[in-house]
Order: structure tokens, then C-alpha cells, then sequence
């Protein structure tokens, strides 16, 4: 029996080096590429007819663009809709990236910390771009709360500033919390069934009802990720 | 924890910003705008559809509105000329009858007085014949010719008493 | 919407009595709330993140549809077969102002957003929340001691900085004030609040 943490690990299936720097093909990039291909797939087969009424796929996707534009209009208003792209490619490659880990034996490239943090800081540092290109200088107003007592600022601007810091930590840790967590579960309720044979029918129960809501965390995750993404879109662009 | 090895940080990150990459201009340049025009296309077809149901409610309406102010019209001017031919009739029926009864009562006067006057006639000639009559009676009876005069005295006075 | 539509139209053609529609309408009405207890449990799981309304539930639950044919049916029922084509203009009616209605909600801008969150997610942002600022705290503590040289007073400093942080995006998370960074928006709210009470 492997070990819960084996689905975890990293297998390289191409060995390779660009400027001394390892970025072999792994087996994290094979599920990326496969969530980017069905993501594609998805997106472009379903819509190829562009029918008036919609079918069952054609819905499907339609849905899906509607949500994330309407997460992005009710969190960010009309001057997030420069990013729609973005926040729709994001949101659909976290969400098809938890959800392919839902199957056995695939890997869950989500679950690893460096892949969101990469992903975390490209968010947190593109907002923050954006909020000093709208607002300059003033943008710094952020770490200090209007009206709080001028004495006070030496420490609230520490907080602050780490406040604003920790928002990328805070995302990629989550994502990857929520998913590391709930597979080693699944692992060791799984591990259960097997070993106690007839005995398994009650973790048997447990894991499914646990697999259900696996299914549920991966999807909220997903949408989390992209609506706290949202949100920091927003402060960027508008500062309350 | 595998997550934790820094080993494997850097080919993760590299594929992670490729895949991305590509997707984001996948997404961007070929999914996205298709989506987003159909969904626009069917808001204004919606949209054209809602205004022409609109449009051929209000004109219904309009329709049922202009036939119903007809009909109330065409009601109207039939209850007018009923109750205008009626009131002619009644008042034609009135003067019909007004006219029977004058004529009926010119008749009747007319016809009273034709038999005053027969009667006044027939008075008349009974007396002359009466007087005539005693006249020759008594020529024929005692041969005594009498005046017409004194005759016709006797009578008057027989006959009118 | 587009999908309830022709459903509507079917209904609408069903040879029946009003009485049999109501009956249905009534089967309706039940799956429609049915759905939105769903989508209740469904947000308090999430932590009032998730929110099956936009668009999943309005869209698919037309939410006048069931009124619409109640009173297309009270119509039909009271108006009697006589004036069937009127009753059938009204029903057009009430379906156009509702229709319009509805278009017009959907398209108004900022519908309120972000309940008060609760439940098992509140949790985990939680956690992460701390953990992330105090792991912050950490990082920039250990570059300024490592700049400064003055290892390792900056390091416990920014630690406790970071616990303080980490504590007031907790505070945030759990109040709700989630698109507020700054304590400014938070105290503005509270005394806004303080005001209203």
C-alpha cells in the first residue's frame, strides 16, 4: 500500500534543462496540459455551432462564461471587464485542475504550493501594478486607515503592510491546504476499505460521502481562489 | 511532503506559466469573443422578439380599442335612429288619428244636420200634403172649395202644436 | 430564462382545466422550493461564498413563472371560455411586464453581494489568513534582520506584527469585510453601524 503522500510526489517524464535550470516535463505538466486541452476543448467544441438555443454543452459553457462575468461585474464593476479573460482563464484552470485530481490515480497539480504561490503572485503583484498605475502615489494610502490617530500609524502600517503581503500567502496556502487535505483523506479512508475487508462497508460510506464532498471543495476552491482575486482587483481599482 | 521539495519548484512554475500562458491566449483571442457574441446576438434577438411582442400587444390592444369604440358608436347612432323613427311614428300614428277624428266628427255633424234638414223637409212636405190633402177632402166631401191659405193654416196648427 | 420559455409554452397548451393547472402549478412551486433550499444549505456550507442565485438559480428558476401562470389560469378561470382570447392578451400581459421585469433586475448593477460568512469554510479561511500574515510577518522580519544585521530582534518583532495581522484579516474574514484592506473601512462600517443602532 503506497503511502498518502505518494500522490503528491513529482515524476518527471522528460528530461530537461534550459539554462542550467531543471523544467523537465513532469507529470504536473502532463495534467496541466491535459486541463488546458479539455478546458480548450470545452470552450471552443461546445460553441462551434454558436446556436441561438442553446444545447446540453453549449449551455454548459455559456454558464460558465456568465458566471465568471457576472463574479467580476458584482465584485469589480464595468472596470474589471479588461481582466475578464484572465479571471475566466483562472478560474477554469484551477477548477479543472481540482477536479481532475478527483480522479484515481491522476495528480492534483493544485496541491502543490508552488504552483499557487506562482500563480498567487502573479495575481498579487499584477493588482498591485494596476492600483499604482490608477492612483500613483496615493496608492500607498492603503497602508494607513483614514482617521485612525496619526500616532498609531507606527504600528498599524506594519500591519498593514503585512496585511496586503500575506494576501498571496493566504491564497496559495488555502488552495493548497484544501486540496492536500482532502486527498490524504481520501487516501487513508481509501487505505481503510482495503485493509479491514468486509468490516470496510462503513468507511466505505464515509469515503464516498467524503468523495462527494471532495467534488464540492474542489469546485469552491476554485471559485474562491477567483473571487478573492476579484476582490483585490477591486480595492486595486477603486480604494474603496 | 513532496510539496515541499525545492527541487521541483522551478519545472513547475516553468510549465505552470507556459500552460497558463497559452490558455489565457487561447481563452482570449478564440473561446471567449465566440462566447461572448452569441450570447449578444441572442440578447438582442431576445430583445428585438420582446419589443415586437410588445409592439404587436400594444397594437392589438389598440385594435380591440378602436372596435370597441366603433361598436359603442355604431350602438349609439342605432339607438338614435330607433328611438328618431319611433318618435316620428308616434307622432305620424297621433296626427293620423287627430285628423280620423275630425273627419269622423265632420261627419257625424254633417250627417246630423242632413237629417234636421230632411226632417224639417219632410215636416214641410207633409204639412203641404196635409193641407192639399184636407183641400180636396173637403171639396170632394162637402163641396166647399177652401182656400189654400186657410188650409194650410189648419194644418200649421194641427202639425205644429 | 430561455430554457423555461418553451416550457411555459407547453404549459400554456396543455388542454386543461384550471384546476389541473393549479394542481401542477402547485408541484412547481414546491421544486422551486425545493431549489432554494438548496442553494441556502449550499451557502451556508460555502460560508455565504457561494451563491447558487447568481446565476444558476434565477436563471434556471424563473422566479415569475409560477405567479404568471397562476394568474393566466385565475384569469382563464374567471373570465370563462367566452372570453378566452382576452384572457389570453392579459396572460400575454402580465408575461411581457414580467419578462421586462426581470430583465430589467437582471441588468440593474451591484445586487448585494457577500453575506455575513459562517460555517466550516469560515474556518479554513481563517487558518490560512493567519498562517499566511504570520508566515509574512516571518519572511520580512528575517530580510530586515539579515539587511540590518540586528538578528534576531526584527524577526520577533514582525512575528508578533504578523500575529497581530494575521488576527485582523481573521476579524475581516469573519465580519465580512472581505474587499476591505485597511482597518479604515472596518472601523467605518462598525460606526456606521453604530449608527444605525
Amino acid at each position: 500500500m503506497a503511502g498518502p503522500l505518494e500522490q503528491f510526489e513529482i515524476k518527471p517524464l522528460a528530461d530537461l534543462s534550459v539554462g542550467g535550470i531543471d523544467v523537465s516535463f513532469t507529470n504536473s505538466a502532463l495534467w496541466m496540459v491535459i486541463a488546458a486541452v479539455l478546458v480548450t476543448c470545452f470552450m471552443t467544441m461546445s460553441m462551434r455551432r454558436g446556436a441561438l438555443v442553446p444545447g446540453r454543452w453549449q449551455g454548459a459553457a455559456e454558464v460558465m462564461y456568465e458566471f465568471v462575468a457576472n463574479m467580476l461585474k458584482d465584485n469589480v464593476g464595468s472596470a474589471g471587464r479588461k481582466y475578464f479573460p484572465f479571471i475566466f482563464t483562472l478560474f477554469m484552470f484551477v477548477m479543472f485542475g481540482n477536479l481532475l485530481g478527483m480522479i484515481p490515480h491522476s495528480f492534483t497539480f493544485t496541491s502543490h504550493i508552488a504552483v499557487n504561490f506562482a500563480l498567487a503572485l502573479v495575481i498579487f503583484i499584477g493588482v498591485t501594478v494596476i492600483g499604482f498605475m490608477r492612483h500613483g502615489t496615493h496608492y500607498f494610502r492603503m497602508f494607513f486607515p483614514e482617521g485612525a490617530p496619526i500616532a498609531t500609524a507606527i504600528i498599524l502600517i506594519p500591519i498593514e503592510i503585512i496585511s496586503y503581503f500575506s494576501r498571496p500567502f493566504s491564497l496559495a496556502i488555502r488552495l493548497f491546504a484544501n486540496m492536500t487535505v482532502g486527498h490524504i483523506m481520501l487516501k487513508v479512508i481509501g487505505g481503510f476499505v482495503g485493509l479491514i475487508g468486509i468490516l470496510g462497508v462503513l468507511p466505505f460510506a464515509l469515503l464516498t460521502g467524503i468523495t462527494v464532498l471532495e467534488f464540492g471543495i474542489a469546485a469552491l476552491q476554485a471559485y474562491v481562489f477567483t473571487i478573492l482575486t476579484c476582490i483585490y482587483l477591486h480595492d486595486a481599482i477603486h480604494m474603496h | 511532503m513532496p510539496q515541499f521539495d525545492i527541487a521541483t519548484f522551478s519545472e513547475q512554475i516553468f510549465w505552470l506559466f507556459v500552460i497558463f500562458t497559452i490558455l489565457y491566449f487561447l481563452m482570449s483571442k478564440i473561446a471567449l469573443p465566440k462566447v461572448g457574441e452569441v450570447l449578444e446576438r441572442r440578447q438582442k434577438n431576445i430583445e428585438d422578439n420582446l419589443g415586437k411582442a410588445r409592439a404587436l400587444k400594444d397594437e392589438t390592444d389598440a385594435a380591440i380599442a378602436k372596435y370597441e369604440a366603433a361598436l359603442a358608436e355604431a350602438r349609439d347612432a342605432a339607438q338614435a335612429d330607433i328611438r328618431e323613427a319611433s318618435e316620428k311614428a308616434a307622432a305620424e300614428q297621433a296626427k293620423k288619428t287627430e285628423a280620423l277624428v275630425k273627419k269622423l266628427s265632420k261627419k257625424t255633424s254633417d250627417a246630423e244636420k242632413a237629417i234636421v234638414d230632411a226632417k224639417t223637409d219632410a215636416m214641410k212636405g207633409v204639412a203641404e200634403a196635409a193641407s192639399e190633402i184636407a183641400r180636396e177632402a173637403t171639396d170632394k166631401l162637402i163641396g166647399v172649395k177652401v182656400q189654400a191659405k186657410t188650409a194650410d193654416k189648419a194644418v200649421s196648427a194641427i202639425v205644429g202644436e | 430564462m430561455q430554457r423555461m420559455l418553451p416550457v411555459t409554452e407547453q404549459y400554456n397548451r396543455l388542454q386543461l382545466s384550471p384546476n389541473v393547472k393549479c394542481v401542477f402549478l402547485h408541484i412547481m412551486v414546491d421544486k422551486y422550493l425545493f431549489f432554494r433550499y438548496l442553494s441556502d444549505l449550499l451557502s451556508a456550507l460555502s460560508g455565504g461564498v457561494l451563491q447558487l442565485d447568481s446565476p444558476w438559480g434565477a436563471k434556471y428558476v424563473a422566479r415569475a413563472f409560477p405567479c404568471d401562470v397562476c394568474k393566466a389560469a385565475k384569469a382563464g378561470f374567471t373570465t370563462m371560455s367566452d372570453d378566452k382570447d382576452r384572457a389570453s392578451l392579459e396572460e400575454l400581459e402580465t408575461k411581457l411586464s414580467a419578462v421586462a421585469h426581470k430583465r430589467e433586475e437582471k441588468h440593474s448593477p451591484n445586487r448585494a453581494t457577500g453575506k455575513p460568512s459562517q460555517g466550516m469554510a469560515i474556518g479554513m479561511r481563517i487558518s490560512a489568513e493567519m498562517i499566511a500574515a504570520v508566515l509574512v510577518g516571518l519572511l520580512i522580519g528575517w530580510a530586515l534582520d539579515r539587511v540590518l544585521d540586528t538578528t534576531p530582534w526584527l524577526i520577533v518583532l514582525f512575528v508578533f506584527l504578523g500575529a497581530g495581522a494575521g488576527g485582523l484579516n481573521a476579524y475581516r474574514v469573519a465580519k465580512g469585510y472581505d474587499s476591505a484592506v485597511g482597518l479604515g473601512r472596518a472601523m467605518r462600517e462598525r460606526s456606521k453601524q453604530g449608527d444605525e443602532d
